[in-house]
């Protein structure tokens, strides 16, 4: 009778066994991860590059044999740039047993959103693009890779003030976490040195007209227009600026460099300085790799934001092949300790706060093309 | 032959019968009047003939051609001008612009104009107030003015429903005089009143209808005298 | 600057004038609203676009592309969201408009690519200044087109038998069925024109704006609907008042206030005019 019920009992605990390793993805061989990106929507031009890079990130580790010896599988969700819809994806990523790992979201207000289910779930958000400061000490679950404003408008203010001897700035951001965060250090850091900032304007998402905020700039005298905004807003500003016959120095966060901008923003973008910790001409055989690879597949040159989904992956794939497993708690524990990760868009090294440090290179837009600065 | 012969007609609402198989002739240049109490099926009739409701089974010649179930343009364009209950004025629309709205399956310019004038020439106080909105005009003004509207298609045809609803009793006695007058300029009439006691004076045949069915038809000098017809609906006891 | 503000917000006035006309003249018609017609302007723009970009550079070809296949858009829209679903609640036939909106959004960013398109300049050089105040020759154009748009619409409405069909129709569409007037047949006109309209802006905000993307419907499409209902939704001229009153408050709010509120003013007024006026300014007296 003893006998019988252990048997039954082992019979039962290998079923639960075989069907939570089965959850776990780890009969099939494969790794589940998920990306979340704004495929449509005002963000969709970043949202489809994020896919490309991630896709393409996975199907060369997948060539070379994969990580771990299992293959990677990836679950694409749209966000569409809607904080709402990036919440109900991840409640969809963390109740799927076999998804070990997000990439994702593009915008600061998205990620921010999500961030709550990642954290209760206990599962790794890997943003490549989240700047907003308030973004990864939210949850030791949440990594960014892009580096947030608080370093990279310090470099900002000292390119205005110091190389670009400019005293008076207006600024004009785009009224979002990302813009208020990217303002505030950049208008905090030019008045420590010593620069004043005479006007402070914003819009909001899916503003088309400028004319009025953009004449009202004008009226305070500033040397110099500092654009926090995206670089399709940032070429729709320069045409009207340069419409208006208002010709002035213009200086912007590295979210304005993309090709994009000089073909949306012809000739009333040149002169614009920018910087960038990824550069499409750079000699790196890395990075020429990637920028070929990625034009013969998609037809287009991958920008900096692209360039960071590229490396989100492949930080992430070192964490799974540190963590020598697909357990949650051992990839994120991996995740955290890299430092000195050469990627191709500079080397990461994550702070304790899961952001990271990167280098910055000062960029100006000359007859319609990006030239690194002396 | 008759110049409207309606055959066996038949109208649903849905599930409700409105129409259990109505036949009415009228001649050319004949005025017949159609009696009935409120809900018995006398708008439902006439938009019908007039193809804004459908039939569902039965026959309507007009001029020898079948019109049953025809879209209200071209029964308008083969020459069945409808006034419609409450006079259905457009409100914010000058009197001379509801003419023209009257001739709009008339596609000659200068034979609209000519219609204008003569409804013009038929209602004087029209005339006086053709810049005005339709709106701004008293119930009689209204009604004369629906009235004239239903007669710039220049049809052979002209149906009246319920030309005295909600009209001054002096107001109501003009219209009636006007009826009788476009009557005798050829116009055939059929007229639906609730006002039985002035509807049979004027006109020349009556049809009773009740609950959807045609329930006694006669001359109207015969109607006038029939005692269950006086009962019902000429208020006498 | 008040002069330059004034000059940005009656050309900006413009556009969301034609755009509240055609609002206007759906209500009129069907006492209903079409949430796509954002996206009908949008698609406007990418048929100017593709007449400048690929066929040839002018602006007036351009133009007539946009109107034509505005047209082509509310006739279809009116067709599926409103002739097809006549005689069940109102609220289908609104709903599915709002559908035809994200499926042109998800339509032109599948055939276009959802990222912005550079649209070139027309007339872009100063033509005067006026009290410090630059005023460009595609400014001047705007407005005047504008103003010749209205005048043709009016001269439509108040000069011609479709026009007074159309009047006729929205004022008792069953009595105008009565008198012979093809009821369908002039809704379904009236709605392609106003697709037309919001086509044609479409092209226009294109030039003025240089850029164009399959989501930049959705603002103009909400600032027509607030300047239609700010000026009287039933009256085209309210919409025309309303569209240039909308205009030049949002400009002098940035002035005057702040860049922040741009949005916040427009949709305040829209929450006040609903809930205290909804006949807008010039009332239920106005008439179409």
């Amino acid at each position: 009778m003893q006998n019988r019920m252990i048997a039954l009992l082992s019979a039962v605990l290998v079923l639960v066994g075989g069907a939570s390793l089965w959850a776990a993805g780890g009969t099939d061989n494969t790794i589940h991860i998920a990306l979340t990106a704004p495929l449509t929507g005002d963000y969709a031009e970043y949202g489809v590059n994020f896919q490309r890079s991630v896709q393409m990130g996975i199907d060369e580790i997948n060539a070379q044999g994969g990580v771990l010896g299992k293959k990677y599988v990836l679950s694409v969700g749209d966000s569409r740039g809607d904080p709402k819809e990036s919440v109900s994806l991840a409640q969809k990523w963390t109740s799927d047993p076999s998804i070990v790992a997000e990439i994702g979201d593009f915008t600061s207000s998205c990620c921010l959103a999500s961030q709550p289910i990642y954290d209760a779930a206990g599962m790794v958000q890997l943003s490549p693009t989240a700047s907003a400061t308030t973004f990864t000490p939210g949850s030791v679950w949440s990594f960014s890779i892009v580096g947030t404003q608080a370093y990279e408008q310090p470099f900002m203010a000292d390119l205005a003030f110091n190389k670009l001897k400019i005293k008076r700035m207006a600024i004009l951001f785009i009224n979002n976490d990302w813009g208020m965060d990217t303002q505030k250090f950049f208008k905090e850091n030019f008045e420590k040195i010593g620069g004043k900032i005479v006007a402070v304007e914003s819009f909001f998402q899916g503003e088309k007209d400028f004319n009025a905020v953009l004449t009202k700039l004008k009226e305070s005298k500033p040397d110099a227009l500092y654009m926090a905004t995206m670089y399709n807003d940032g070429a729709l500003i320069s045409l009207q600026r340069q419409k208006m016959g208002w010709d002035i120095p213009v200086l912007g966060p590295s979210s304005l460099y993309s090709t994009e901008l000089t073909k949306l923003g012809g000739s009333s973008v040149n002169g614009l300085y920018t910087n960038v910790s990824f550069f499409a001409k750079d000699t790196d055989p890395r990075v020429q790799a990637y920028v070929t690879g990625f034009q013969k597949r998609f037809g287009a040159t991958p920008n900096f934001h692209a360039a960071l989904a590229y490396d989100a992956i492949y930080i992430l794939t070192e964490a799974i092949r540190r963590a020598g497993s697909t357990d949650k708690q051992a990839i994120r524990d991996a995740l955290a300790g890299i430092k000195g990760f050469q990627g191709l868009t500079g080397t990461i090294t994550f702070t304790p706060n899961r952001d990271a440090i990167k280098g910055y290179k000062a960029v100006q837009v000359v007859n319609g093309d990006f030239k690194l600065l002396k | 032959m008759a110049l409207l012969e309606v055959d066996g007609l038949v109208v649903h609402y849905g599930k409700i019968n409105a129409l259990k198989g109505v036949s009415i002739r009228l001649e050319q240049g004949d005025l017949v009047t159609l009696i009935g109490a409120n809900g018995a099926g006398k708008t439902t009739l006439l938009n019908t003939l007039s193809g804004v409701v459908k039939a569902t089974r039965g026959t309507v010649r007009f001029g020898g051609e079948d019109v049953v179930n025809k879209r209200p343009e071209e029964v308008v364009a083969r020459g069945i001008s409808h006034v419609p209950e409450g006079r259905k004025i457009f409100s914010e629309l000058s009197v001379e612009e509801n003419l023209q709205v009257g001739a709009y399956t008339i596609k000659d310019k200068a034979r609209v104009r000519e219609l204008v004038e003569r409804s013009f020439e038929l209602f004087p106080r029209l005339a006086e107030r053709r810049k005005q909105e339709g709106g701004t005009l008293s119930g009689g003004e209204q009604q004369m003015l629906a009235i004239a509207r239903g007669l710039m298609s220049d049809p052979k045809i002209l149906f009246l429903d319920e030309p005295s609803l909600g009209i001054a009793p002096l107001m109501v006695d003009k219209i009636f005089d006007f009826i009788v007058q476009i009557n005798k300029m050829g116009k055939t009439i059929l007229l639906v009143e609730q006002n039985a006691n002035l509807a049979l004076q004027v006109a020349r045949y009556g049809y009773i209808l009740e609950t959807g069915k045609i329930t006694h038809e006669a001359p109207c000098s015969e109607l006038r005298t029939d005692d269950a017809i006086r009962r019902a609906y000429l208020g006498v006891s | 600057m008040f002069t330059q503000q004034l000059v940005n917000g009656i050309t900006e006035g413009s556009l969301f004038a034609l755009i509240a006309i055609s609002f206007s003249l759906v209500w009129g018609l069907l006492k209903l609203v079409n949430f796509a017609m954002g996206e009908i302007y949008m698609f406007g723009a990418y048929a100017g676009w593709i007449v400048v970009s690929y066929i040839t550079p002018n602006l007036f070809l351009a133009l007539l592309a946009g109107f034509a296949v505005g047209w082509g858009l509310g006739w279809i829209v009116e067709k599926v969201a409103f002739k097809a679903l006549r005689g069940v609640p109102h609220i289908a036939s609104l709903v599915c408009t709002i559908g035809f909106s994200f499926l042109f959004k998800e339509i032109a960013a599948a055939i276009f690519g959802a990222q912005t398109k550079a649209m070139p300049s027309f007339y872009s050089s100063t033509a005067l200044v006026v009290a410090g105040a630059n005023v460009s020759w595609l400014q001047i154009f705007m407005v005047a087109l504008a103003a010749a748009m209205m005048l043709l619409l009016q001269l439509l409405f108040y000069g011609t038998k479709i026009g007074l069909g159309v009047r006729a129709v929205a004022l008792d569409y069953r009595t105008a069925g009565l008198m012979g007037i093809k009821v369908d047949r002039v809704t379904s006109i009236a709605f392609s024109l106003s697709g037309a309209l919001a086509a044609f802006v479409g092209v226009l905000a294109a030039i003025y704006y240089n850029a164009i993307n399959p989501y930049m419907g959705f603002v103009p499409g909400i600032k027509g609907f607030t300047a239609a209902v700010f000026g009287g939704i039933t009256s085209i001229p309210g919409a025309i008042l309303g569209g240039y009153l909308l205009g030049i408050i949002e400009n002098m709010s940035v002035q005057f206030v702040s860049s922040g509120y741009k949005d916040f003013v427009s949709y305040l007024l829209l929450i006040v005019f609903l809930l205290f006026r909804p006949n807008g300014i010039l009332g239920k007296k106005a008439k179409l």
